[in-house]
């Protein structure tokens, strides 16, 4: 629900920057314990800044890591599918996404909606399951804490992450649903290319220490090609 | 200097300019028009100036000489840039030139003068003079940078933003040409990604101002066609105005635009970059008025300019006579072709030319240009009969003429695939340079007259050929490969011997460095017979053209004098730029991480100075820089007296989970961790191979399969690859995180911390008794769900708590406004540092060097003997067998004694024995404390050490024990 009274500080759970914001009228909504920027200007203006070149804090959105070995059997056995070979990554029927970074190294996000609250069960599940003494379930890796999240959209994002990143990521060449672990803007990233409808969409996470120096190279690299901030609404309207 | 000539030509020439758009620029404070799509060169020449600068050596005066921004003649300054390239540069309104390396003006520069004693200049002469008597070295050095300097750095320059992009493709066509063109349409056409780069306005090459030996209407429609055909294709993607630099490793290549370097990947490379013209060697060939043929044609067509009044063609092959042709189309008056060949041509062109009625003096050349007042100009040519080689007959003609243009023949503008590993050898058959070897490591092909292929219909089959050959490698191609014409016109290009040496000289090889063909000659017979080292003693093709226009004629004459074969010799080794760069394209938009806790803001706020520490910024103290003593002191007494908060977030954290887990911290670190305690927390020592000590931190037991471990700031990143490293070969059943930056942490400390946490949790028993010292707690702290260690860093009872660290601001905000009414003091990096230095805790790094083994720090505590092994036990048991040779010890001095610095020495009878490490002035102590290393003879307590201050004075300390505060720990266990 969005509520212009809401603010970060009001909650224990921030975004990595949401100081980024200050300077913006933003409208923040609550999701997953964090205030998350709803929208800067009209849905509408957003949807269509997501089509040219947008960025999107999603450092709220659930996620959850496991690695180890015995990691993609358990997940499987908690109807978890795992994408074939690594560094892909495959959306669930229940909405989350799976991404396989290693052999035996996962990461889940929850829908953008942050509603099947998969990863939040996950890691009660696995505390269940390894405080019952069972070893071979991997370990659980706070992805949530440990990595922020942005979301880059729209038809230009190659042209703006070729001034920061050395992997081809154009639409042609990195194909829905591919990862990339790399160096972003000298910073260790993973890339996820997951596009939203039909626009093409990459998932950005990079340690939340670097979240805002992250963010403001990202920000420096669109503004050649008049990108904007954009929140949540919108990216909720291109997937509704 | 004329000046208020016209020059310009009527349309169609003037191919780059848009007539409509009359611009006003300064060429030494004289005010000049030109045409949007000038450059300050053409401009310049449209003006009836030709005299665009003077010479690096001797000053001569020097004008248009290649067109083409491949020579020194055109460097002028451009308002704050050196160097800028005037044939090449677009003017625009304001634009303010000025010519450079002169003394006085450029008209009368008075370095000319030094001309007049260059018989006493001889090459290499900086060599054998100038270094005797001793120390006159730093007298001529002065001198001679002066006079040698070319351009002026302004170091106010105003700086742009410039950045670097990276593109891929299938296939990068380097130059657009029509053997470039044609490559990259047909590669495109077969189905690959293609990107087309020259550095060119318009992309064309040749076609734009060449003169084949074929209809000009048929090279305007194959042009346009070409043209049509790759701008609208979808999969070619051209880049104008851009220049490849540098071919690298794997197909990697450096594209300067104008602002931005491009960093290309391609799968395959078509080196198209076609071949430069080369010069006649004749005496005053330099002046002037005596330029290239190709030079004479850009002018025309490009620029609308005509480059003189009355000329005199000098050709070795049949491009000469395409250039007369150009020139006369102008308007002209040629007075004569020289042709340096005795068998007329029978070429289209040579009989265009006859039919003209223009004298062809056939087996001559152009001996010597005859210069006009000050030698800014040419007003005769000398043309003498060819004797042989070199060598001519007297029978001088004096032709007047103000243009001489040269066409001697190519060499292969192969820079690009010599930076990359392929080679050059020169085929005495056909006079010319020809690529021996591609590189050999990448896919790569050659087109065009690069690939020795000069005929136009066999340049654009050539160029079809490597474009189809390009795509089939990727898969693409599916029809027959493209024919190639048998006729490739190599033959007869180059006239094999274009060198006449003038007894008087100034005949020059190179312009850049105003080396004479004698000065070549007297470097081999100086004994420098190899051209890599003839060429770092004469200097030749080692300025700034880097031997575009001399590494031919260069080679042919030191092949000569040595009496070698010409066939097979290659060139000079050939590096990267191709072309000169911007440092501040390459410098480009720097990325430089830094990293910072989720409390820094509120650190910020509350007036922190901030320091580095790695890539994370911390807080060094709270308060103005002016007090900053003060503000370290009242830190460290509100830790001691009260309660004091420090961020410890950028502390190294690792989780290690495993049925392995204590084995393997039993294994990296000197303690023992396999009968720890469940949440109890332990010291770790991590000591490498050699036994020296590279990091420590506690070791926190969760469970009987997870520790939680922390380490240093700076070091975890080294720590936990070689966790990885070691269980890479041990393969314990173990498994490694680094979480540092998953948790945000704080440490509590000061006698009320207790009471301070007390107020906010919950779910922790925090007296003494339920969570001892050492111990290790979860629960919560402000309802966040939080580790608490207890732990004693600084000495006082503390709790190291650690959060989720998108919950770290929240906890030092719970914290802090709980911590009001305790008059709770955040503290920084440097009162943890005195607080630390008072309880005796080294730090890493700090404290220690590389080679500092634990026997030496004390550290001998936190070695498990007992262990079989633990990373460095050998070595720490093999340095225990003998004794130690230096030793860490406290020292206190007296609180009014100057305070020493870190790295201070310790001098014992005037020797260095010992240096500080850690100092500092305990306000709870009342004295100065400090650690140092010293020899083992003065650790013992009591023991009077010397120390130098960094004002040279020696002040003495006393040995003292450690900890300096508080040593029974009554404080911390409370």
């Amino acid at each position: 629900m969005s509520n212009s009274a809401l603010i970060p500080e009001n909650f224990q759970r921030r975004s990595f920057i949401y100081r980024k914001f200050d300077p913006l009228q933003v409208t923040w909504s609550e999701s997953n314990g964090y205030a998350t920027v709803s929208s800067i200007v009209e849905s509408k203006i957003e949807v269509t800044s997501a089509q040219h070149l947008a960025i999107c804090d999603l450092s709220h959105l659930q996620r959850i890591g496991l690695k180890g070995s015995g990691t993609c059997k358990w997940l499987e056995s908690q109807n978890i599918q795992i994408p074939a070979k690594v560094n892909n990554a495959l959306p669930n029927e229940n909405g989350c996404l799976v991404a396989k970074l290693g052999f035996n190294e996962i990461l889940i996000f929850d829908s953008l909606q942050n509603k099947t609250n998969i990863p939040k069960k996950l890691e009660q599940q696995w505390d269940q399951h390894y405080s019952q003494g069972n070893n071979h379930c991997g370990y659980i890796l706070p992805r949530q804490e440990s990595h922020a999240c942005f979301i880059v959209t729209g038809r230009y994002s190659f042209e703006m992450f070729a001034k920061l990143c050395a992997i081809d990521l154009r639409e042609e060449k990195f194909s829905n649903h591919t990862i990339a672990q790399t160096s972003l803007a000298r910073l260790g990233a993973i890339i996820i290319r997951n596009d939203l409808k039909n626009i093409i969409s990459y998932i950005v996470l990079v340690e939340s220490a670097s979240a805002e120096y992250c963010w403001d190279c990202i920000l420096d690299a669109t503004y050649e090609f008049n990108g904007k901030i954009i929140g949540t609404s919108a990216l909720l309207t291109i997937t509704s | 200097m004329a000046g208020n000539i016209d020059m310009r030509l009527s349309k169609p020439n003037g191919l780059y300019l848009d007539r409509s758009q009359l611009l006003s620029f300064q060429f030494n404070g004289k005010t000049y028009q030109g045409f949007q799509g000038d450059t300050i060169a053409s401009a310049l020449a449209a003006n009836g100036v030709k005299l665009l600068s003077r010479s690096f050596k001797y000053h001569r005066p020097r004008g248009i000489f290649t067109m083409a921004g491949r020579d020194t003649n055109s460097l002028v300054q451009v308002e704050d840039e050196p160097n800028v390239r005037a044939d090449i540069y677009p003017i625009h309104n304001e634009l303010k030139v000025q010519a450079q390396n002169i003394i006085g003006s450029l008209e009368n520069d008075w370095g000319r003068f030094i001309e007049l004693v260059s018989q006493f200049l001889p090459v290499g002469f900086y060599y054998k003079a100038f270094y005797k008597p001793k120390g006159a070295w730093k007298y001529w050095d002065r001198i001679i940078r002066k006079i040698a300097g070319i351009g002026k750095v302004d170091v106010n320059a105003k700086s742009y933003n410039s950045d670097k992009a990276y593109r891929f493709c299938d296939v990068v066509v380097i130059g657009g040409g029509p053997a470039g063109l044609s490559a990259a349409l047909e590669a495109a056409e077969q189905g690959a990604e293609v990107i087309l780069v020259d550095e060119n306005p318009l992309l064309g090459g040749s076609l734009n101002y060449a003169k084949f030996n074929v209809e000009a209407n048929k090279i305007i429609s194959t042009r346009q066609e070409l043209l049509d055909a790759i701008t609208k294709h979808p999969s070619i993607y051209i880049y104008t105005n851009a220049i490849c630099t540098g071919w690298f490793a794997d197909n990697w290549l450096t594209i300067m635009c104008e602002k931005r370097m491009l960093k290309l990947r391609a799968q395959v490379v078509i080196a198209a970059t076609g071949s430069i013209e080369q010069p006649v060697v004749f005496r005053n060939n330099d002046l002037p008025g005596v330029m290239l043929g190709s030079a004479a044609q850009r002018l025309i067509h490009f620029y609308g300019v005509a480059p003189g009044k009355h000329a005199v063609v000098l050709t070795g092959n049949d491009d000469g006579y395409g250039v007369t042709l150009d020139l006369m189309d102008a308007g002209i008056d040629v007075q004569t072709v020289v042709d340096m060949r005795t068998t007329p041509s029978i070429s289209k062109l040579a009989n265009a030319i006859r039919d003209k009625n223009i004298q062809i003096l056939l087996g001559h050349t152009v001996y010597e240009a005859v210069p006009g007042p000050g030698k800014r100009s040419i007003t005769h040519a000398l043309i003498h009969k060819i004797a042989k080689e070199g060598a001519v007959v007297n029978n001088n003609q004096k032709i007047a003429c103000d243009l001489i243009c040269m066409s001697a023949g190519y060499a292969p503008a192969a820079q690009l695939i010599c930076h990359s590993g392929g080679q050059l050898k020169y085929d005495e058959t056909d006079a010319i340079l020809k690529i021996k070897q591609l590189p050999q490591k990448v896919l790569s092909f050659a087109a065009g007259s690069l690939n020795s292929v000069f005929e136009i219909n066999a340049v654009l089959a050539d160029g079809k050929k490597a474009g189809w050959i390009a795509a089939k490698n990727l898969g693409y191609s599916k029809s027959q490969i493209p024919s190639t014409p048998s006729h490739i016109g190599a033959k007869g290009q180059n006239y094999p011997w274009p060198i006449f040496p003038h007894p008087k000289g100034k005949d020059f090889i190179d312009l850049d460095e105003d080396l004479q063909v004698k000065d070549i000659v007297n470097t081999v017979k100086d004994g420098y017979d190899d051209l890599e080292l003839e060429k770092r003693y004469s200097t030749v093709v080692m300025g700034p053209s880097q031997g575009k226009q001399s590494a031919l004629n260069n080679m042919r004459v030191v092949t000569k004098e040595t009496k070698r074969c010409m066939n097979g010799i290659t060139i000079t080794t050939q590096r990267p730029p191709y072309s000169p760069e911007y440092i501040q394209h390459l410098a480009g938009k720097s990325f430089q991480p830094v990293k910072l806790t989720t409390m820094h803001h509120r650190h910020i706020e509350l007036h922190a100075q901030m320091m580095s520490a790695g890539l994370w910024l911390r807080p060094a103290y709270y308060g103005d820089p002016q007090n900053k003593q003060k503000c370290i002191e009242n830190e460290s007494l509100a830790v001691r007296n009260n309660v004091g908060l420090i961020d410890v977030s950028t502390l190294g954290k690792l989780e290690i989970r495993g049925p392995d887990a204590a084995e393997f911290l039993n294994r990296m670190y000197t303690f023992a961790y396999a009968k720890q305690a469940m949440h109890r927390s332990r010291y770790v020592l991590m000591t490498d191979t050699t036994g020296a000590i590279i990091d420590d931190g506690v070791a926190c037991r969760m469970d009987e399969h997870h520790f939680y471990v922390t380490a240093t700031t700076t070091g975890v990143e080294g720590v936990y690859q070689n966790m990885l490293r070691w269980n890479a070969e041990w393969n314990l059943d173990v498994d490694i995180t680094n979480v540092t930056a998953a948790y945000a942490a704080v440490n509590l400390a000061g006698p009320k911390s207790r009471v301070v946490l007390n107020c906010l949790t919950n779910d922790i028993e925090l007296s003494a008794q339920q969570f001892s010292y050492m111990e290790v707690r979860t629960g919560h702290i402000a309802n966040i769900p939080a580790r608490l260690l207890r732990v004693g860093f600084v000495g006082e009872l503390g709790y190291e708590i650690h959060v989720p660290a998108s919950q770290g601001e929240a906890l030092w905000d719970a914290l802090m406004k709980i911590g009001e009414k305790f008059n709770i003091q955040p503290f920084g990096v440097e009162a943890l540092r005195l607080l630390r230095l008072e309880k005796g805790h080294i730090i890493v790094g700090q404290d220690t060097d590389g080679l500092t083994i634990p026997q030496e720090a004390n550290m001998e505590w936190a070695i498990a003997r007992k262990k079989v092994f633990f990373m460095g036990k050998r070595a720490i048991d093999a340095i225990n067998a003998r004794a130690l040779r230096r030793q860490l010890v406290g020292f206190t001095m007296p609180i009014d004694f100057p305070l020493p610095e870190e790295c201070n020495l310790v001098i014992e009878n005037n020797e260095i024995t010992g240096r500080i490490t850690s100092v500092s002035r305990s306000p709870t102590l009342n004295k100065i404390i400090g650690l140092a290393f010293v020899l083992p003879e003065f650790s013992k307590i009591g023991k009077r050490i010397n120390i130098k201050l960094s004002n040279a004075e020696i002040k003495q300390a006393t040995v003292s024990p450690l900890p300096f505060y508080d040593p029974k720990n009554n404080r911390q266990l409370i």
